[in-house]
């Protein structure tokens, strides 16, 4: 059977290059942090990286932080810029207890910032509008005297709806106020330039751009402080403890590397895929409906709500025919409440829960999406025909 | 996630479809929560149910749910079929994932919801009404609801509901709550 895999917005596999990097590294095991040949050897390697990172995003070397993963980076700066210690309080740090941030945030953002919201700070979570746009002017309008960051995605990961960024930072330098972007979905596949931009904080992860799993980072604007997460040694400029994941890290900078090298011819082939699929579930299709903005999206996202039928339905049994989706619904994840992103762009609980996400991925050609859209009309007409709500609408 | 028999019943459902002559029509769910069921029977003049069909909305377990309830009650008794619980749904499955028993709950319900209907029993009459959180006013339906709808620890319904989160902090409450979850959990926690 043919395997297709389209949840690239979940985790990426390996880049062919980023792979053969890692083989060649394995026996790199010097602590970067040592005066010896083996130490300066792996410190060599972790610093060309960092270099390749910070050129992936316009950043210089030392404003990249290497973390474990994007939700580290998260917590990083939103805990990291609000800590009450005064000892570790940056000193041009806006000193405040309000923080403005979106209702469509990843998790990683929501929940810490929730944690913020219990103990004191007042918390302004933004709508989006029915494509899922945060508007600036409300930015704007919320910002108060006590607003200390500013945190909004850059791109969504369920409904790819890409965030005007650059205009909200601009909002929050005029502010003095910081801004941070999870970009988490948006590195590696859009161009993302922190200077053009005026970004002070840039969440990224390994395995959304093919690098391995715990290996992320976080760029922090020459000049800005932040306490950190985890206390320890001086590594990382002691903003990150702990002892380097070189492997992760070389890895990280070959996957920036080929991304600069390989984001144009990328970015024009996954979009017409991407575009193929869209209008051929549409013309196949009876009763869908595409969520997410129609130009401002990531160009290999794409979610689709099959109106009568569940989620969790459609992702088993396209499964079972060697196609890998994910829902936008949380039914699998133990609770029934479908997905927050869903429900804040206006869509209802009923259709909410019929939704599917697609993404796409270099590894993806022409016979992946002909043999999806061979499979797909044939599961979603076979689950109608066994849901009461079609029997309704048939009649 | 699922086990071998939750798959097979899910990817090769039994008895999916409707019954047109049935003479008892069950239906239960919302799509708002994401599950609707409707279960079609041909009952003879002896009580006997004959033949069985379901429909359902929702996720895998909710359709393997509803496929193995039908062909448990065929050439049943109503009244040996009004005697299946959620816990007998979830044994003949061989166990659903906690956050997924609500789909037993459901096919069961929308039996007996059936065989009511047939008898002209009207649903509300069923339920005996209760508080079981005297405090916040929440009754055992409302905490039934709740564990249909995915709440499967007692914070969760706490959060649902509001039992246990009265003036009394959960001390009259609380062990109630628990026992309703364990009677829906009880065959998930003896595997365990």
């Amino acid at each position: 059977m043919r395997k297709v895999y389209l949840d690239n917005n979940a985790t990426t596999p390996l880049h062919p290059e980023v792979k053969q990097v890692i083989e060649k590294n394995l026996d790199l095991f010097g602590n970067a942090s040592s005066a010896h040949f083996f130490g300066q050897e792996a410190r060599k390697a972790v610093e060309q990286a960092r270099k390749k990172v910070a050129g992936l995003i316009n950043a210089s070397s030392e404003e990249i932080i290497f973390t474990s993963c994007g939700s580290e980076s998260n917590n990083l700066v939103i805990k990291g810029v609000t800590c009450p210690d005064i000892h570790c309080k940056p000193t041009d740090a806006p000193a405040g207890r309000h923080i403005i941030t979106s209702q469509i945030e990843h998790p990683s953002v929501i929940n810490p910032i929730k944690s913020l919201e219990r103990q004191g700070f007042k918390v302004s979570w933004l709508p989006v509008d029915k494509y899922g746009l945060v508007d600036p002017d409300l930015v704007k309008k919320a910002i108060t005297r006590q607003t200390v960051l500013i945190t909004i995605m850059t791109a969504n990961n369920e409904i790819g709806t890409i965030q005007p960024v650059a205009e909200i930072a601009k909002i929050a330098k005029e502010n003095n106020v910081y801004f941070h972007t999870d970009a988490v979905q948006a590195v590696g596949k859009l161009e993302v330039d922190v200077k053009e931009m005026g970004m002070d904080f840039l969440s990224l992860s390994g395995h959304k751009l093919y690098a391995p799993k715990g290996i992320a980072a976080v760029y922090i604007r020459k000049g800005i402080n932040v306490c950190p997460l985890l206390d320890g040694g001086h590594q990382e400029r002691g903003i990150r403890g702990g002892t380097e994941n070189t492997l992760g890290i070389i890895a990280l900078g070959k996957a920036s590397e080929v991304a600069i090298r390989d984001r144009e011819k990328n970015l024009e082939r996954l979009w017409r895929l991407r575009e193929k699929l869209r209008k051929e579930i549409l013309e196949k299709i009876p009763e869908v409906i595409i969520n997410g903005h129609p130009e401002k999206t990531l160009p290999f996202t794409l979610s689709v709500t099959f109106k009568y039928i569940e989620g969790e339905s459609i992702l088993l049994r396209l499964s079972a025919n060697g196609i890998a989706v994910s829902t936008g619904s949380a039914c699998s994840s133990g609770s029934l409440e479908p997905s927050h992103v869903l429900l804040a762009i206006g869509l209802p609980h009923e259709l909410a829960h019929g939704t599917i996400r697609f993404s796409l991925g270099i590894e993806n050609d022409e016979e992946d999406i002909d043999y999806t859209l061979k499979v797909l009309p044939k599961v979603i007409q076979e689950l109608r025909e066994m849901s009461p709500l079609w029997a309704g609408i048939k009649k | 996630m699922y086990n071998d028999k939750v798959i097979d019943y899910f990817q090769n459902p039994r008895n999916m479809g409707e019954i047109p002559d049935a003479n008892a029509v069950g239906e239960v769910g919302s799509p708002v929560c994401g599950d609707v069921m409707k279960i079609w029977l041909k009952i003879d003049e002896k009580g006997i149910i004959k033949d069985a069909k379901f429909k359902t909305f929702g996720c895998a377990s909710a359709v393997a749910s509803s496929s193995i309830a039908t062909e448990m009650i065929i050439g049943r008794h109503i009244n040996q079929a009004k005697k299946i619980t959620n816990q007998d749904i979830v044994n003949a499955l061989g166990g659903l994932p906690e956050h997924k028993i609500h789909c037993s709950v459901l096919a069961a319900d929308a039996i007996h919801r059936a065989i009511d209907k047939y008898l002209g029993i009207e649903p509300e009459a069923e339920k005996e009404f209760e508080y079981v959180c005297k405090c916040n006013k929440v009754t055992r339906e409302q905490i039934e609801q709740a564990i249909a709808r995915g709440a499967w620890t007692v914070e969760m319904i706490a959060e649902a509901t509001g039992a246990t989160q009265g003036e009394c902090g959960g001390v009259r409450c609380k062990i109630l709550v628990e026992d309703i979850l364990k009677q829906y959990l009880k065959l998930k926690k003896e595997d365990k």
